[in-house]
């Protein structure tokens, strides 16, 4: 009760904080927060739940991203309709690097690498590759305030937009983590042998798992695509973004409902922070940045959540239990 | 295409190729014992550029000769980084390990950034632009001479964990880290020296490529992704597939480079590396575990 | 500076004198500060750059403070907030949010083009007024937008106006230089210009026999450079950044590939101080066409010596063009005689400036682009660089073609 009390609140507040707030740029980093914790919550799927460390989910970011917007720009097609099909060919890339992946039994380091070369073989690809804007990438045609288009003359609506696609997947997520595909897996991420001697086929979840991963965050690829109306192989693709991508989930708790949440708050303040305090010396808040991230692995080991859990003594948990 | 062409892009692709061994073997090293991808392995190098560049500019040191200051400094930081920062998520899970070598290979590149500020820096020594004539090509000295100290390196190497009890010890704890421990090996130690050897493999390739390179805050990125590259190739954790791997890498880079353009060569190599993982995910000579 | 600025000192200052006697609503603005936005990559992979636009701009903004402010609004002084957007668009526009929240006037920066698509965006959004230093893509300018100005040459006029400076050079030196090999990194700046220069270099006589394009990163440029040995080049132009052009230049040296000139486009190590700083007599000769200040405005000794003297850095044109964005604005404003973002802006549309450190006068089509723009064309000779062409700017001539490796080493 309390919990969903609490939800609710929250709710109203993320809805309301647009009414209140006139600054822009406190909008601007709620959308972001937003935003990565979607894709968050794409990466936690196969990385957190499945326990499947990708390295490199640009791959399907970019693939929603460059999907959205060539659909649109050389067939006119509505983002609103693009991000969809964006979506289901990052699905195809996933089984396919899944499939492959999987089937010979690649985990850990190994699988993590996989994801990293084949983002990156799509940057490279993607930057020769003329017809799809080449290293220039893609500037999405403004067209003012046009909300058929998916393009919005008011921050605020973008705000709304991922705020609700983020419930959406967040609702999606607490669902899967009590149906049958999110124990097994979790089973398998606990122990694969043990999952699999009980009949659970791992083969086959783990590619259920990286399948939702790439629909999702093929989305966000797309609304980022509308947000910034640009993106270019190294945004979409590049390992960078793949790490940006997987940071806040862990640091809020991989494999919790709402780790991605509490990482893309606690590193967008924290970002957003260290940015403030030190302005003389460039450099020194990325230096920063890193010494609270090492900080945060040896103190937070399980992620925010983690440390939430143990402080509450498991109460909770053993009532769920 | 003429075969002078041709000789000398593959003469190129194996100097460079062994400077790739050289990064790979400290990376796999590092990964065979402590089972740690070390992000911040391209951030060591640069690290160590930096300080041959300084010792060269303020103290007229010739990057090989500040191998001497360089390497022993190398292998100090790379102890003390695995006993302040490794060691305490040893039994965390993978991502977490990630992730902190990813912190500090922020920490890093920034620190560079804040102390050497972002020109990239070129070292220009007296040997720089000559070359030795072989055949009818003409083979960078600088490039022969990190070849070569690659070589160097990685034969002294062998022998250290083949014949030297601590080597063995090195070797065992990669082998079984839990059985080195009930054999009162004293497993903390090893590793931090692993790592220490490990820093210091990836800070001499980085004083041997600066005579023909640049440096600036970023310039480990050049390396350290080809790296993972070979070390995947060879097999994580296997010492001759690092080298192996990386001749390879550099040869094919090389050799590709000349019929495909840019980056799309790339490609290849990307290609190469996950059909390998795919088909032998062990590696071309990581037999074990495989 | 100039006349023009002179004229405009003296007349807004009888004007806020006027105004301090008589109309007491312009006293109060005497006290005010005008907030100028500057977002630069002062972290991450173009951090040199931003750290170099930044010290322009604070040179500058002294610069303008202490000769009294904005005149028309009573001695107002500027006041800088500067913020990083470590090399990364969505940071950019994030920076480009607080400026608009705290009420920027108008925003300098960002240098480089991945950051002005998105920065020029949002200031069309919150209508600001954004006067960019370097930032040359082309489709910058393109977009339609009301409130961006360029005060430089974008990529295409820099490579159009050093093909004609290549073709004068050819016609009034008579060189028979006609083989063209092009060398450019493949990211968007290193091609497009490649594509623009393989479309006019036949119009001046001149035939690209090969085309070649590399990897920014690349560890080694040993197969671009034996391709550039094989063609039999006379003319090698590359277009690319700092490193890769530095490897090249190397790399030429080393294998002793002997053309007629190495020119580059907007070189990476072109027209740069440091490179010549860290490679010495290697870097001799080596001709670019690039942003460049004019060498015989009488101020620029004293402008640079301030410069360097400051920030102890030897000239680099990316602050100069920064600095130069900063009087623009100064201009923009003692005309609008207003903090009204919307006066600015058509006050920066009607610039008309001439007689600047930069070798063109300045003003803004429709799009915001200033048509006048252009490069110089310089050549290292014995450690300088020197401006050599177009004639009324020149320091001194070129040498094409230029020395064989052998000779110089």
């Amino acid at each position: 009760m309390r919990r969903t009390a609490a939800g609710l609140g929250l709710l109203v507040a993320a809805a309301a904080a647009p009414l209140l707030v006139r600054s822009e740029y406190v909008i601007g980093t709620l959308t972001l927060m937003c935003f990565f914790a979607f894709v968050g919550q794409g990466w936690n799927i196969l990385g957190g739940y499945a326990g499947q460390f990708s390295f490199g989910h640009a791959l399907f970011f970019g693939i929603g991203a460059y999907t959205s917007s060539l659909c649109f720009l050389k067939a006119g097609l509505t983002p609103w309709v693009g991000m969809w099909l964006g979506a289901a060919a990052a699905v195809l890339v996933g089984l396919v690097t899944g499939h492959l992946s999987f089937r010979y039994g690649l985990r850990g380091a190994y699988f993590a690498l996989v994801m990293l070369a084949v983002a990156e073989i799509f940057r490279v690809a993607a930057t020769n590759w003329d017809y799809v804007g080449g290293s220039f990438g893609i500037l999405v045609p403004l067209q003012g305030h046009a909300p058929r288009l998916f393009q919005f003359g008011d921050k605020r609506h973008f705000y709304y937009v991922i705020l609700a696609m983020l419930l959406a997947v967040t609702w999606g997520v607490a669902r899967l983590e009590r149906s049958r595909l999110g124990y097994q897996m979790i089973a398998i991420r606990e122990n694969e042998a043990a999952a699999d001697a009980l009949g659970i086929d791992p083969y086959r979840v783990k590619l259920a798992a990286m399948a939702l991963s790439a629909a999702i965050t093929a989305l966000g690829g797309a609304f980022y695509a509308q947000y910034f109306s640009y993106v270019d192989p190294t945004i979409g693709f590049g390992p960078g973004n793949s790490i940006e991508i997987l940071l806040r989930p862990i640091i809020g708790g991989a494999g919790t409902l709402w780790g991605p949440l509490l990482g893309a708050v606690l590193l967008g303040l924290l970002g957003e922070s260290t940015r403030g305090l030190v302005r003389s010396y460039a450099g020194l808040h990325l230096m920063l940045y890193g010494v609270i991230l090492m900080g945060a692995v040896v103190f937070l080991p399980r992620g925010v959540m983690g440390a939430l859990r143990s402080l509450g003594g498991g109460a909770g948990e053993r009532a769920r239990a | 295409m003429s075969a002078e062409v041709i000789l000398s892009s593959l003469a190129n692709g194996v100097m460079l190729g062994g400077l790739y061994a050289l990064v790979a073997l400290g990376l796999t090293l590092i990964f065979g014992v402590m089972k740690v991808i070390n992000f911040a392995h391209g951030s060591l190098m640069m690290l160590s550029m930096y300080a041959s560049f300084w010792l060269a500019t303020r103290a007229g040191l010739d990057p090989y000769l500040s191998l001497l200051v360089t390497l022993p400094a190398a292998f100090g930081v790379g102890y003390a980084i695995q006993r302040a920062v490794i060691a305490p998520v040893l039994r965390a899970p993978e991502h977490n390990q990630l992730l902190m070598t990813l912190g500090l290979a922020l920490f890093l590149d920034n620190l560079a950034l804040v102390v050497f500020r972002a020109d990239p820096r070129t070292l220009l020594v007296a040997y720089s632009q000559t070359t030795v004539p072989l055949g009818s090509i003409r083979l960078n000295l600088p490039r022969l001479l990190a070849f070569a100290g690659a070589l160097v390196i990685s034969g002294l190497l062998w022998l250290f964990l083949k014949r030297t009890a601590l080597g063995r010890a090195l070797r065992a704890s990669a082998e079984e880290r839990d059985g080195a421990a009930l054999c009162g090996i004293p497993v903390g130690r090893v590793h931090a020296t692993a790592f220490g050897i490990g820093t210091a493999c990836v800070a001499a390739a980085g004083a041997m490529a600066l005579p023909f390179f640049y440096v600036s805050p970023e310039v480990g990125n050049t390396f350290v992704i080809t790296a993972f590259v070979v070390v995947v190739l060879g097999g994580l954790g296997s010492f001759p597939g690092a080298l192996v791997g990386g001749l390879l890498v550099g040869v094919v880079e090389s050799l590709g480079g000349l019929y495909v353009h840019g980056s799309l060569a790339q490609i290849g190599i990307f290609g190469l590396f996950v059909a390998v993982l795919l088909i032998r995910p062990a590696g071309l000579l990581g037999a074990r575990h495989a | 500076m100039t006349t023009r600025r002179r004229f405009l000192r003296t007349v807004a200052g009888a004007g806020a004198a006027a105004g301090a006697l008589g109309f007491p609503r312009v006293l109060r603005a005497q006290a005010r500060e005008i907030l100028v936005g500057e977002t630069h990559p002062l972290t991450g992979g173009l951090a040199r750059e931003g750290n170099l636009g930044k010290q322009g701009i604070e040179l500058a903004v002294n610069e303008i403070n202490a000769a009294g402010g904005i005149k028309a609004l009573g001695g107002a002084r500027l006041k800088l907030m500067v913020l990083d957007n470590e090399s990364k668009p969505p940071v950019a526009i994030s920076t480009m949010e607080r400026f608009k929240d705290a009420g920027a006037v108008a925003v300098l920066g960002p240098y480089a083009s991945g950051l002005a698509f998105v920065t020029t965006q949002e200031a069309e959004k919150y209508r600001i007024p954004h006067v960019l230093d370097v930032a040359v893509a082309d489709g910058i300018t393109e977009r339609g937008f009301k409130y961006t100005f360029r005060l430089g040459p974008s990529a295409g006029m820099g490579a159009r106006t050093t093909v004609e400076y290549l073709g004068g050079l050819t016609r009034e030196m008579r060189l028979g230089l006609k083989r063209v090999v092009l060398i450019h990194e493949d990211g968007l700046f290193g091609k497009s210009t490649a594509d623009t220069l393989e479309k006019l270099l036949p119009g001046i006589g001149m035939q690209v026999i090969e085309r070649i394009p590399h990897s920014a990163a690349a560890p080694s440029l040993n197969n671009e450079v034996l391709k550039i040995k094989a063609a039999k080049a006379d003319i090698v132009i590359p277009s690319t950044y700092y490193p890769a052009h530095s490897l090249i230049i190397r790399t030429m040296a080393e294998q002793r590939v002997d053309v007629g000139a190495i020119l580059s486009v907007y070189g990476g190590a072109g027209s740069q101080y440091r490179f010549i700083k860290d490679v010495g007599k290697l870097a001799d000769y080596m001709l670019d066409g690039n942003h460049w200040y004019n060498p015989k405005h009488p101020r620029i000794t004293g402008i640079i010596a301030a410069f360097e003297r400051a920030y102890s850095q030897p000239f680099a044109y990316e602050w100069m063009l920064a600095y130069q964005s900063a009087w623009v604005l100064k201009d923009a404003l003692e005309r609008a005689g207003a903090t009204d973002r919307d006066k600015v802006r058509e006050a920066l549309a009607r610039t008309r400036l001439t007689n600047q450190i930069v070798p063109y006068p300045i003003s803004f089509d429709e799009k915001g682009q200033n048509p006048g723009a252009r490069p110089l064309l310089m050549q290292v000779q014995q450690g300088r660089i020197a401006v050599v062409y177009p004639g009324e700017f020149a320091e001194t001539k070129p040498v094409i073609p230029v020395p064989a490796w052998d000779k110089r080493m």
